[in-house]
């Protein structure tokens, strides 16, 4: 085993320790909660300063896993299931961020608490266990003294992790596009379609594209080091081209054809405001989704 | 017309070499390997040429026309 890679598995496993212990420390807070609220700022500040921390740990563990799907072949398919993992609990960080936001407002203003609390809670503990499962695979890695995993191996784990994380950071997007959509409904479409949108507003949205990005950097990492194999294997080359021509070609008539029923509906088309960014959002994550399925469903079929 | 051949033969006449150990030695991925075996995925001229070469044979031994 290399010394590097030795090193790195230590501070995975000592990022998730210490992560592990600040969230036993917030789920205390959380319990505690409202009477915690009101001990001194240094307290709560804590609670605040550990969200920005699991992030950057969470990006930390998920490169250090893309790179250890190549040290063993045994442990491939866990570090593959890890990363998505980490991806599904980098959303439920996002939503355990607002809760812990919301919770602050239910507290000034006084409002009932126990649902935003419960939504803390069940955030937190997916997060607890991407860190727990992190932490026994980097000490199962680092114990291990076996061969190295084949480049062909290493080749197919990466490409499924890729596009098992589309297809959730797709899902999670398109729910959130949709949440969003009812919230307008609720208010007069008129002004909203005219309504700017505003930077926090896409901030959600930049989280949840933010672990796809990331494995897809990984990737391209992994293919830019092994010269040997090239940018794509022909066969998942194949499968890329044939996936983003399904993609295209069946989002677009849609898109198509909502802006037409829209157009008959209001008898205009906003070119600015909060709605046509949705549908943009809502296309971008479509597309997202359409490809990485497919491309994950022509990779099983063979 | 489909395109047949013989990978999996000159596989288990050297040496009964696995798919990924192949997969190794010509710079694929298994998966490839597997698809063009079955002939769900037709091969670049240049990956053919690639597979005779390593088997030692010539592409019109490895691959063949396969009438429907």
């Amino acid at each position: 085993m290399k010394t590097n890679s030795k090193i790195s598995y230590w501070i995975c496993i000592i990022l998730a320790s210490i992560n592990l212990l600040w969230l036993t420390y917030n789920t205390l807070m959380f319990a505690g909660f409202p009477k915690s609220f009101t001990l001194p700022g240094i307290y709560t500040d804590l609670v605040t300063i550990s969200m920005r921390v699991f992030l950057v740990s969470h990006l930390m563990i998920i490169t250090m896993t893309i790179f250890s799907l190549k040290s063993s072949k045994k442990f491939s398919r866990a570090g593959s299931i890890l990363i998505v993992l980490g991806f599904i609990s980098i959303v439920a960080l996002l939503v355990h961020y607002l809760s812990y936001d919301q919770l602050w407002e239910d507290y000034e203003y006084k409002d009932p608490y126990k649902g935003m609390r419960n939504m803390a809670f069940i955030s937190e503990s997916i997060i607890i266990s991407f860190f727990i499962f992190s932490l026994i695979y980097f000490v199962l890695l680092a114990r291990k003294r076996n061969s190295e995993t084949h480049e062909s191996i290493f080749r197919e784990r990466i490409f499924i992790a890729l596009n098992f994380t589309g297809v959730i950071c797709s899902v999670v997007g398109l729910l959130f596009v949709w949440f969003d959509f009812k919230l307008l409904d609720d208010m007069d479409k008129n002004i909203n379609a005219m309504y700017p949108i505003r930077n926090f507003d896409l901030i959600p949205f930049a989280a949840i594209a933010l672990p796809y990005l990331c494995v897809l950097a990984g990737w391209g990492i992994s293919c830019y080091r092994d010269k040997r194999y090239g940018w794509y294997d022909e066969k998942q080359s194949f499968d890329v081209n044939r996936s983003a021509m399904i993609a295209l070609t069946s989002l677009l008539p849609l898109i198509i054809g909502l802006i037409i029923h829209s157009f008959l509906g209001s008898g205009q088309i906003y070119v600015s405001g909060t709605v046509p960014v949705l549908w943009l959002l809502f296309y971008l994550f479509g597309i997202l989704l359409i490809f990485s399925a497919t491309a994950l469903y022509k990779f099983k079929k063979n | 017309m489909r395109l047949g051949n013989n990978i999996r033969r000159f596989r288990f006449e050297k040496n009964e070499m696995s798919q990924e150990e192949l997969a190794n030695a010509i710079g694929i991925t298994r998966q490839s390997v597997h698809a063009i075996e079955k002939g769900k995925f037709v091969p670049s001229t240049l990956l053919a040429f690639k597979l005779a070469r390593f088997f030692n044979t010539s592409v019109e031994e490895l691959f063949y026309l396969l009438d429907n």
